[in-house]
């Protein structure tokens, strides 16, 4: 076993050894060094001979294990990166585990500050490693670690360590930018995402991660895989879906969503597709929303909301969906101004816009036109005095809305 | 010889684990962070002004439950009937609550000594008070189970809500929006959740409202709204800077929440160094208007607007 230690690698049966399985597979390894790896040896032997009943004690080796294999990654180079993310996996594994035994239920919270704790020191070995040689660092594995630590802080409902995480990841000039596992960075885009989404309301921010996230899933993947991914792309666009709307006044196609992203063609005979389900949901939460969006709808708009508050404050997408009530205001005003509505005149009474709105009060339709012209979303200026606004006789509003390019190109074949 | 001297080494190590065969007691000590001893105080004068704790406590100078029970009357009821200052009741509040800590005592009292605490802050318009006490009350609120059916808790429960939406810590608002809508009771936040909605998007017309509704319910929601209205009153501005070019005096008055036109004068003069942009207009009626050129302020400050 030492033979990878000394010569920096590791393959699937070093992986298999590391990781407790259930299955009856073991792998029959042979240790002659000493100190710690002779220690991880005999910690690994035993972990294997344990019952997967004892969850105690596999929990208290799993422990073990990942502090020891945190003092072999001090001096390792970035071969152990992989190896030590799975020893941190198996660990938050057994954590999550063990408050099922009755002893622990009470202990929940405590255990998994704990295992946040111990991988939070196997990312900062990672993050710290000063090595120059960029084939040697173990800064590429920073990604997968904090993907671990994003987990948990979101089951601790921990806000302040998942931004204390991302600020010292986007303080630091690192060796990687991204880790060669695709699965782990869109995980770690969504995470960042979600956190800039849901936590910071930074929209800008979060469509650019949750997009990114979204660019890097695979397409036509073969059939094992296809109904992960699928899932994976949901909840991905379950934030990224009002995120791009609000902020860059981006819808989603949902034909496209259909074609490229959930590899499943529309029409008959997909029913039974668990790919189709998905699509029926993200339409039925959203699909109203896109089309008031869309027409200016602000009565669809609001009974859409008004149907999915508890899905939309679940999902942390509820500051983003009660901010795109102004671009549905804003577009009905556009229609209404396309269709001549304002007679050719770029002074309007503030009186015939609440039909328009349907708002009786003229106090609220001027603070309404106050933010669109604030938000650069309108040009013009208000006149209270005069109870009218004035419009911009060029281009009054800003640039209309456009569907999501999702074929980047990148993803496909 | 060095053949022997190895193996009596591995057997050494081997038996590293058979050494503690109760892991879990040793554990369990190792992982326990809570002391098991509990101090009980005992030390019997009524008053103790707060005084910061600089080493471990001395449970001679820590008061038991009674005292701090006859103390809480005491001070409380010296500062509704006006026989202290607010400097004195908080002093004395602080160290009962500082003595409750240090005993672990966390029961229906001590509910009892952060709800009134907080009711004076709010009244003397001490919000820093008020935001150490509530930060403290709410926890305590899922350990200690309410005595009877009454609206006190969900009043302390709006007050911090109120806080919530201000400062912005809107995912700990939202779940409990989210429990209060799981368990259908959504109506007994209807107003609260309105000025949540309204905060979002910066909808100061329905703030208003909102505010109106929920002062004329309680007098101290009222108080602690006109506290955190102040840093609200810049964000409205700056939407009616860039949207009016100019802006009457008495209509900015009424939406920034200013009771009369000198309040006023003194926020846009003191606070946001307006002078220059005061001007008079007169009307064709030849009556004088103040208003504040936002045009001029949107040229000379092209950076910020």
């Amino acid at each position: 076993m030492e033979d990878y230690f000394y010569r920096g690698y590791y393959d699937e049966k070093f992986l298999r050894f590391l990781i407790k399985s259930n299955t009856n597979d073991k792998e029959t390894f042979v240790c002659h060094g000493q100190g710690k790896i002779q220690e991880l040896f005999e910690i690994c032997q035993e972990l294997h001979l344990l019952n997967p009943n004892q969850t105690h004690e596999v929990y208290e080796l799993c422990l073990r294990q990942l502090k020891i294999m945190n003092r072999i990654s001090e001096t390792s180079g970035n071969w152990i990166v992989y190896p030590l993310f799975k020893v941190c996996e198996q660990f938050l594994h057994m954590t999550r585990l063990l408050p099922r035994k009755k002893k622990f239920e009470k202990r929940k919270v405590e255990l998994l500050e704990e295992c946040g704790r111990n991988i939070h020191r196997s990312f900062t070995l990672c993050l710290n490693d000063r090595n120059p040689t960029r084939m040697e660092n173990r800064q590429l594995g920073v990604y997968s670690l904090a993907n671990l630590e994003f987990e948990i802080y979101g089951e601790l409902g921990n806000r302040d360590m998942c931004r204390n995480l991302i600020k010292v990841l986007s303080s630091r000039e690192l060796m990687y930018h991204e880790t060669p596992l695709k699965s782990h960075m869109v995980k770690f885009k969504y995470y960042v995402g979600e956190y800039y989404g849901c936590y910071e309301y930074d929209f800008a921010k979060s469509f650019e991660h949750l997009n990114d996230s979204l660019m890097r899933c695979p397409v036509n993947v073969p059939g094992p895989f296809r109904d992960q991914f699928n899932l994976i792309k949901t909840r991905i666009l379950i934030k990224l879906i009002p995120v791009a709307m609000v902020n860059d006044q981006k819808y989603l196609n949902f034909r496209t969503l259909v074609e490229t992203l959930l590899d499943i063609l529309p029409g008959p005979g997909n029913s039974a597709s668990p790919g189709v389900e998905l699509v029926d949901f993200l339409q039925e939460k959203y699909g109203n929303l896109i089309q008031s969006f869309l027409t200016g709808d602000i009565a669809l708009y609001d009974a859409s909301v008004r149907r999915h508050q508890v899905f939309y404050l679940q999902q942390g997408v509820y500051v983003a969906v009660q901010r795109l009530r102004d671009c549905v205001v804003l577009k009905r005003l556009k229609r209404w101004y396309a269709r001549g509505g304002n007679a050719g005149q770029s002074v309007v009474a503030l009186k015939g816009l609440c039909g328009v709105l349907r708002v009786k009060d003229v106090a609220q339709i001027e603070c309404q036109l106050a933010r669109l012209i604030a938000q650069g979303k309108m040009r013009g200026y208000i006149s209270h005095g005069h109870g009218a606004v004035v419009l911009s006789k060029t281009r009054p509003f800003a640039p209309r809305a456009s569907a999501v390019s999702v074929a980047s190109g990148t993803s496909r074949g | 010889m060095k053949l022997d001297n190895d193996e009596e080494r591995r057997k050494k190590r081997l038996a590293r684990f058979a050494v503690n065969t109760d892991t879990r007691k040793a554990t369990d000590k190792i992982r326990t962070n809570k002391t098991d001893s509990i101090i009980v105080g005992c030390f019997q004068t009524i008053s103790k002004p707060y005084m910061r704790l600089t080493s471990e406590p001395n449970p001679e100078f820590i008061r038991p439950i009674h005292i701090l029970k006859k103390a809480y009357e005491t001070f409380l009821n010296e500062k509704i009937n006006k026989e202290i200052e607010y400097s004195r009741f908080i002093s004395e509040f602080k160290s009962i609550r500082q003595d409750l800590t240090i005993q672990r005592i966390r029961d229906e009292f001590t509910v009892k000594v952060y709800e009134s605490n907080i009711e004076i802050s709010i009244e003397n318009e001490d919000f820093n008070e008020f935001n150490q006490c509530i930060t403290q009350l709410i926890p305590l609120y899922s350990e200690v189970k309410e005595q009877a059916e009454n609206d006190k808790r969900l009043q302390f429960i709006k007050y911090n809500m109120i806080r919530l939406i201000f400062l912005k810590e809107w995912d700990s608002l939202i779940e409990m929006f989210i429990r209060y809508k799981l368990n259908q009771n959504e109506k007994q936040i209807m107003l609260e959740w309105e000025l949540f909605d309204a905060k979002i998007v910066g909808d100061y017309y329905k703030l208003a409202q909102t505010i109106e509704s929920i002062s004329e319910k309680n007098m101290l929601m009222g108080k602690l709204l006109e506290y955190y209205l102040k840093n609200e009153r810049n964000n409205i501005i700056r939407v009616l800077i860039l949207s009016y070019n100019q802006l009457n005096f008495e209509m900015l008055k009424e939406k920034l929440y200013f009771n009369n036109i000198e309040n006023l004068g003194k926020y846009l003069i003191e606070n946001k160094k307006y002078q220059e942009f005061i001007e008079k207009k007169v009307l064709e009626n030849g009556k004088e208007l103040q208003i504040l050129n936002s045009r001029k302020i949107r040229l000379q400050n092209s950076d910020n607007f």
